[in-house]
Parts: C-alpha cells; sequence; structure tokens
C-alpha cells in the first residue's frame, strides 16, 4: 500500500534504555501501563531492525497471542514482528495492544506496518530471535512496569 | 574414546547493493546504533560476575560449586584471555549451566567464552542419555552454525590479482539479506522435508555439489535422528526461501591461502600447502533453525516449571531426553542440522561457479575441494568414558567443535589417522586456523575445543571504536578487500571486536586439547 503522504522518520519512544551484552543487544523499557510496555518494545526491535528509516501503518494485522505470563506473551509478540518480516516482508511501524485481564490470559495485537519496499527500506541488521535469556517483565516500585529483552543477533 | 581424568593440574579434568559506504556514512551508521534511547548498560554486565574461580594450572580456571551449582565449572583460558573473561559475565552462565540436573562431570567453557544468551558462547555441558536433560539454550538458535574449508589447486598469486571479480562473483552467487535468494534453486514443501531428513547428500542430488563432499563432512552432512514432522510450520516458512543464503551479522564466505604449515605430517593428510587458496563459508541453518529453537521454549518453560526446577536464566529451559518435550525438539533440531549441512553444500556449490565464472577457470584450473565441514552450535547423542564406564551422552556444544581424537570411528576414513579436523575462523582482518582434535580432548571435554576468536567488544562498544575511522581503508591496507551488505556489520564486525584468535588456538594447544595444523590468511571477505 502506498500511503498519501511520505511517512516520518520514526522517533524512539521515551522509556527505552539499550542493554550492553557482548555477542547479542537488548533493551529494558519502561512504562505506565503493560500496554505501554508492550508497544514500547515494539518500536524497541523495529529500530533494531530498520533504524529510523519511514514505515507507513497503513495494514493492519490482528492477532492474539497467549503465554503462562506477560514475560512469555512479551516474546510471542516480539517473535511476531520478526515472522512477518521474515516471511510475509510485512514491516511492522507500530504496534496497539490490549490485555484482556492484567498477568493472564490472551494479549490482543494489531501490527500497523507496510510492505517491505526494497526501493525505500533497508533491513539495518538480522535479528536472529527473541531469547528468554534475562527476560523480565515486573512492576517497579514506583508503580510503573519495565520488561527486559535480549535479542539474538 | 579416552578415559576422563578428574584433578587438579595440565592434563587432568578438569537490496543487494553492496556499494562500499563512505566513512560518513559509516560514522552515521555508529550514530543509529542502537541510538535514540537513553544510555545505559545492563544490569548483568554492571554486576560484579558472581561466581568464584580458581587457577589450576595455566589453562584451567575451576568455578568450584557454590550456592545451588549440582557440579563445578572449568574454563579453558591462558594468563593472556582470563583477564578479560572473569569480568564477563559469562563466567556466571558456566556455573548457571552447573544448575542442570543430570550434567555430567562438568560445565565447560573454551577460551573463546563470552557472554551468550543462557550457556554461556564457547561452552560444553554433556547429559546422561536416558536420565538427563535436552536444552535448547545450550544449543543457540542458529542450530548447526559450522564452517565449511575448501581448498582450491590455486596459489595466492594466481586470485589475488583477480580479486575484485571473484568477489563480485562470490556476491552475486550467494544471497545475504533479507527476502535475498537463488531465483534458480527454489524448493516445495515437499523438496524441503526431503532435504530436512537428508542433508547435504539431498542437494548433491540435486547436482549441487559432489560425493566426495559428503565424505569430508562431519556426519557426513546427514544426522540420521532428523524428524521432519517435529518442524512447525513457521520453521518451514522461513527456511523455504533460505536454503543456499549467507545470512548476516558474523556470516561470512572467505577468500584467503594457507600463510603457514605449522604441522607438515598432519597438513599433507588434509591437503593443505602454504601460499595455496582457500575459502570458508560461515553459516548455519538460517530462519528455519532459528524458528525450531525458538518454538520449543515454551514447551521447554512448561517442562522445567513442572519439575520445579529453579533456573537461574530462563534460557536454560530443559526437559529430559526421554520426555516427549526432549524428543521432539531433538528431531527438530537435528532436521535443522541437516538443513545448516545442505545450505553450506549449496553455497559450496556456488562459490565453485563464482570461480569458474568470475575468474573463467574450469573445475580441473580451480580444484576446489572440502577439507572439512564442522558444526560449532549442536547437542549430540555420543559415547564417551566416563569414569571406567562408557556412557551414551548428549553433549551440547554451543560456540564449540567437536574434536575428535585419532582413530576415531566417526572421521573421515583420509583423516582417521590425525584426527578430526577443527575450522577455527578469526576475525576478518587477521587469520583463522586449521586444527585437529586429541586424545586429551576426548579425556576432558568429551572431545570438544574452541569455535572462533570469540567476541571481545560489545557490538555497541565495536561502534563507538569505530567512529570516524574508515575500516575499509584499514582492512585495505591489511591486505583484505571487504564486501558487506550493510554498513553497521562492518563496524560490529572490525577485527578488534574479537579476541586474537592465534592466542584463544594457543590456549586450547596448551592445554593439550588439539594440535595446530595450518595458519590461514583472508585475503577478501564477503559478508552477509
Amino acid at each position: 500500500m502506498v500511503p498519501d503522504r511520505a511517512p516520518p522518520r520514526f522517533t524512539l519512544p521515551a522509556g527505552i534504555r539499550w542493554l550492553e551484552h557482548t555477542a547479542d543487544a537488548g533493551f529494558a523499557v519502561r512504562g505506565a501501563s503493560a500496554q505501554e510496555v508492550y508497544q514500547r518494545c515494539v518500536a524497541a526491535l523495529r529500530h533494531l531492525l530498520l533504524g529510523d528509516q519511514p514505515v507507513a501503518d497503513g495494514l493492519r494485522l490482528e492477532l492474539e497471542l497467549q503465554g503462562q505470563d506477560r514475560a512469555e506473551r512479551l516474546v510471542a509478540l516480539l517473535e511476531e514482528v520478526l515472522l512477518r518480516l521474515e516471511v510475509e516482508r510485512f514491516v511492522t511501524a507500530r504496534a496497539e495492544v490490549g490485555e484482556d485481564e492484567p498477568g493472564q490470559g490472551t494479549l490482543y495485537v494489531a501490527l500497523l506496518g507496510e510492505h517491505f519496499d526494497p526501493a525505500r527500506h533497508r533491513q539495518v541488521r538480522e535479528v536472529k530471535a527473541i531469547t528468554y535469556h534475562g527476560l523480565g517483565f515486573a512492576r517497579r516500585p514506583d508503580g510503573s512496569l519495565e520488561a527486559t529483552v535480549v535479542v539474538d543477533l | 574414546m579416552g578415559k576422563r581424568q578428574r584433578g587438579k593440574g595440565r592434563g587432568h579434568g578438569a537490496s543487494r547493493e553492496r556499494r562500499r559506504p563512505e566513512a560518513a556514512e559509516v560514522a552515521e551508521a555508529v550514530e543509529q546504533l542502537p541510538g535514540g534511547g537513553e544510555e545505559g548498560a545492563f544490569a548483568g554486565r554492571d554486576r560484579p560476575v558472581r561466581y568464584r574461580t580458581e587457577q589450576q594450572d595455566e589453562h584451567r580456571w575451576l568455578v568450584p560449586r557454590q550456592g545451588r551449582m549440582l557440579a563445578e565449572g572449568l574454563i579453558y583460558a591462558s594468563p593472556a584471555l582470563i583477564g578479560s573473561i572473569l569480568s564477563d559475565p559469562a563466567v556466571d552462565q558456566v556455573a548457571n549451566v552447573a544448575h542442570l540436573p543430570g550434567l555430567v562431570d562438568r560445565s565447560m567453557a573454551m577460551p573463546d567464552i563470552h557472554w551468550g544468551y543462557g550457556f554461556p558462547i564457547g561452552g560444553v555441558a554433556a547429559f546422561d542419555a536416558e536420565e538427563g536433560m535436552i536444552s535448547p539454550g545450550g544449543v543457540g538458535f542458529d542450530i548447526n552454525c559450522g564452517v565449511r574449508l575448501l581448498a582450491s589447486g590455486l596459489q595466492e598469486q594466481d586470485v589475488r590479482p583477480r580479486l575484485t571479480l571473484l568477489l563480485d562473483a562470490l556476491e552475486q552467487s550467494i544471497p545475504s539479506g533479507l527476502g535475498q535468494n537463488r531465483r534458480d534453486f527454489r524448493l516445495s514443501s515437499k523438496d524441503l522435508r526431503r532435504l530436512l531428513e537428508e542433508g547435504a547428500a539431498w542437494v548433491v542430488r540435486q547436482g549441487l555439489g559432489e560425493a566426495a563432499d559428503l565424505e569430508r563432512t562431519e556426519s557426513t552432512g546427514r544426522m540420521a535422528d532428523a524428524d521432519p514432522d517435529q518442524v512447525s510450520e513457521r520453521a518451514v516458512a522461513r527456511g523455504l526461501e533460505q536454503i543456499g543464503t549467507l545470512g548476516s551479522g558474523n556470516h561470512f564466505c572467505e577468500v584467503g591461502y594457507v600463510e603457514r604449515v605449522l604441522d607438515a605430517e598432519v597438513a599433507a593428510v588434509l591437503g593443505l600447502s602454504e601460499g595455496q587458496v582457500t575459502v570458508i563459508v560461515h553459516t548455519g541453518s538460517r530462519g528455519l533453525g532459528y524458528q525450531v529453537c525458538q518454538d520449543s521454549l515454551k514447551p521447554m518453560a512448561g517442562v522445567s516449571r513442572r519439575l520445579g526446577l529453579q533456573l537461574p536464566d530462563r534460557q536454560l529451559a530443559c526437559a529430559p531426553l526421554s520426555s516427549p518435550e526432549g524428543r521432539s525438539y531433538l528431531g527438530a533440531m537435528n532436521a535443522a542440522a541437516n538443513f545448516a549441512y545442505a545450505n553450506r553444500q549449496a553455497i559450496t556449490h556456488w562459490v565453485r561457479q563464482s570461480f569458474e565464472l568470475g575468474l573463467h577457470l574450469a573445475p580441473a584450473d580451480h580444484r576446489l575441494r572440502v577439507v572439512y565441514d564442522v558444526a560449532h552450535n549442536m547437542a549430540r547423542l555420543e559415547t564417551h568414558e566416563v569414569e571406567g564406564k562408557r556412557r551414551r551422552l548428549c553433549v551440547h556444544r554451543k560456540g564449540a567443535t567437536r574434536a575428535f581424537p585419532p582413530g576415531h570411528a566417526e572421521l573421515p576414513r583420509a583423516y582417521r589417522g590425525v584426527g578430526q579436523p577443527v575450522l577455527i575462523p578469526g576475525d576478518m582482518g587477521r587469520a583463522s586456523y586449521v586444527l585437529v582434535g586429541t586424545a586429551q580432548a576426548a579425556a576432558e571435554t568429551f572431545g570438544s575445543v574452541c569455535h572462533g576468536a570469540g567476541r571481545r567488544l560489545s557490538r555497541a562498544e565495536a561502534v563507538r571504536q569505530g567512529r570516524g575511522r574508515d575500516i575499509f581503508a584499514e582492512l585495505a591496507q591489511a591486505g583484505v578487500q571487504v564486501r558487506v551488505h550493510g554498513r553497521e556489520t562492518l563496524a560490529e564486525e572490525m577485527p578488534e571486536a574479537y579476541k586474537d584468535v592465534a592466542a584463544v588456538v594457543e590456549a586450547v594447544a596448551g592445554a593439550g586439547l588439539a594440535r595446530i595444523v595450518a595458519r590461514l590468511r583472508p585475503i577478501g571477505v564477503v559478508k552477509g
């Protein structure tokens, strides 16, 4: 889908901290709600894959994801972003995320993006997978939530 | 196999566009990596290493049982390497592996050890095949990532003047990057299923290679216990278009030459001589293997919870080998391993084609033949002698290479007298090495040694140190032409990002785990 207007270059949202890792890459993401943390994690992964290249958000993929806990559901969400890019050439611009019950149940996700266009898009790096190493999704003393993710490069 | 030994002291158990980026573009890439967020460091790297170590001898550092460790750890290194190792969270990962039930002997790590996910990179761990565990974290996402070495009948001076043409041809022939694949080699789902069962032999049957290639490939390029039924549709979807592709990151195809023969007797058996042009292919099972690992993590985590295992890291999730989850992973992992053998076989064919098209040589002129092909991310069922008894074990090697001794029945007949060839790629600016396994390795490390140089710098730190430098020019000055798909890769993969591979192989040789046969020098590198 060709957008009416060129999308702006991507700017990382607040609350994302890059983690030093010898071989791979990671990020710690804070948010006021679980929904915000999930969405910011997608933004961090999108930045690792595509840098600040503009990506339109005219296509919408709706998904329901399950996992034992929030951390597992976060891995499932990020795995979808990777898979859709590699298999369907769907580039995620951003995600909309909702949970049915806090801390359990199903994650309702809409990935918004466009088809990969070699004329406009360049994959900055290959992310092989989302690991469980150092994986966390927990409430902080100040009431905010923080997730940590390490990806395999 | 040799008798296992324990105790202190030596000898005891212990877009296809690939133009050269300008320096300014590299600097821009530096700014973008990963960029934009708050500065900070992972708690794991900030935190001091938790586990105490004790030096045993010049090449062995023990991690004694501490806390809930069920066994000891042992790190092979040298005085020159140990400083950076002991400040890396990888030491804690050696100890973490020793928390897994059913570990036989020790959790071990090679001198190229560095921080990975779950198991350390450079880690070796064996579990009893009947009562022990299998852990996808002990194999890694890139199942059967490995190295293939080709030797030619050409000399360095035959190729260097025409190297640009050869690298052009290699770039054109071997796809890398998102969505890049060979238009003339497409697989149906049925084809892929056969490939997952048969490995490299299936590719040879399609006309991509020779029967002799299989004879010089570890396990003849086929894991017999592969079970394609355990490979998910998602993994199949990722693999369908990726056969014969290089991938990115640290994967590469490198043209070089034998700079120095260090063991003439063994080199003669392997067919290596000074000045001879060589090609190294480093890649693995691509998206199919990554997905097999990813698919296994949730069920393995479920088993670990059911068994009440208190794991220090979720990536250590594991299941008994005898459980449905364990068997399922083993079958899928072996199928992914077959994909990787087939992948390197297909690339071998295109390397030969590149010499023919790029340099206008006939096969009889380049005479490219496989010296060996060896995996460094695998879990294998093997028989080893432990405390006087022969035991069937599942040996996990994550960033570690099998190095069986002379006489082992699993070696190609031609190499049985010298031991298993071990291929150790270094960074793209310095050297790579060929080693062979020893009886000492069989006695101490389940026949295992290192797999490469091992990273020294994080990717972000490598990028920071590369800021403002023209790494292309520096490598060209050192006599190495580099083609790279993404400019970010160049900064992340620059030579200083890695340990000195010479120090790593000297450490394993010093520990008696391998003999150094030859040093190879790169002259041209194609990276994904």
